[in-house]
């Protein structure tokens, strides 16, 4: 585990490095553009723990194992962390490329409604006594909370947005260049893993503090 | 566009670097001192039942 998040920091900072002081400035952005190489993972990275929330939430009503509560906690905080990148970060970029650093536009709505859900999860979970009841709301809101990301990734087309439509994923290619479309792609992977990971780190540690809870009777969270 | 961008740039990956950073950071420290905590709980459990 150790090991793995040394790993991760590695390529993560190379990967900044590499987008700070290495690809190309873009033809119609500038300079400004480099953000993209944190604000595009993070986004992504939320909504692929916003997935394994959901997962995790169909296995814990399937089979009743708390185990899957705990992991669906680890991915909550993690995603709530990357959704808080994203919006900090997208942010930081609207501000010299619109003009404004906030503005109520579909794609920043959704993805600050995601933010609230997350949020609403995590408060919802530490409100509730552990037992059924609770594996089985929190599940359920975590399914909820998985069915905003399809709606965040298709509001630049259903709506009109100041946000730039797909990029990536787009019918006739990809528009970035292949140099940067490479870092880009690396920069999802790792970030991506790390959330994973820090997921994983989570769950280890609160499942030792219900341990300790179960052995001594007092909250160690 | 006439703002400087990289302001803008370094102050979102220090943003990056400050979120990921610091939770990491708590997440590895927390559960350090879990597993300290269960390894004395684990190693008091042991002394009763031995007896030593």
């Amino acid at each position: 585990m150790k090991l793995a998040g040394i790993a991760l920091w590695t390529g993560l900072l190379a990967v900044w490095a590499a987008a700070i002081a290495f690809v190309p400035a873009d033809a119609a952005q500038g300079e400004v553009y480099r953000i993209i190489y944190l604000h595009v993972p993070s986004a992504i990275s939320a909504f692929a723990s916003c997935f394994l929330l959901a997962v995790a939430g169909v296995f814990a009503l399937w089979t009743r194992n708390q185990n899957y509560l705990t992991w669906q906690r680890g991915l909550a905080e993690a995603g709530l962390l990357m959704t808080a990148l994203a919006l900090l970060t997208g942010s930081i970029w609207g501000k010299p490329t619109w003009g404004t650093w906030w503005t109520w536009d579909a794609r920043l709505t959704t993805t600050f409604l995601l933010a609230i859900l997350l949020a609403a999860w995590l408060m919802l979970h530490g409100a509730l006594p552990s037992g059924r009841q609770r594996l089985a709301v929190c599940s359920g809101l975590s399914i909820f909370v998985f069915a905003d990301v399809p709606i965040i990734y298709k509001s630049v087309t259903w709506w009109r947005t100041l946000h730039q439509p797909p990029t990536i994923i787009r019918s006739g290619g990809s528009t970035m260049a292949p140099e940067m479309l490479a870092l880009l792609v690396s920069g999802i992977v790792i970030t991506a893993a790390m959330t994973v990971w820090l997921a994983w780190v989570r769950t280890d540690s609160l499942k030792m503090a219900e341990k300790l809870e179960n052995q001594t009777g007092a909250a160690f969270e | 566009m006439n703002t400087d961008p990289w302001p803008f740039v370094f102050a979102a990956y220090a943003c990056g670097f400050a979120l990921i950073g610091g939770y990491t950071w708590w997440a590895v420290r927390e559960k350090r001192r879990l597993q300290k905590m269960l390894d004395t709980l684990l190693d008091t459990i042991k002394a009763e039942v031995t007896g030593s």
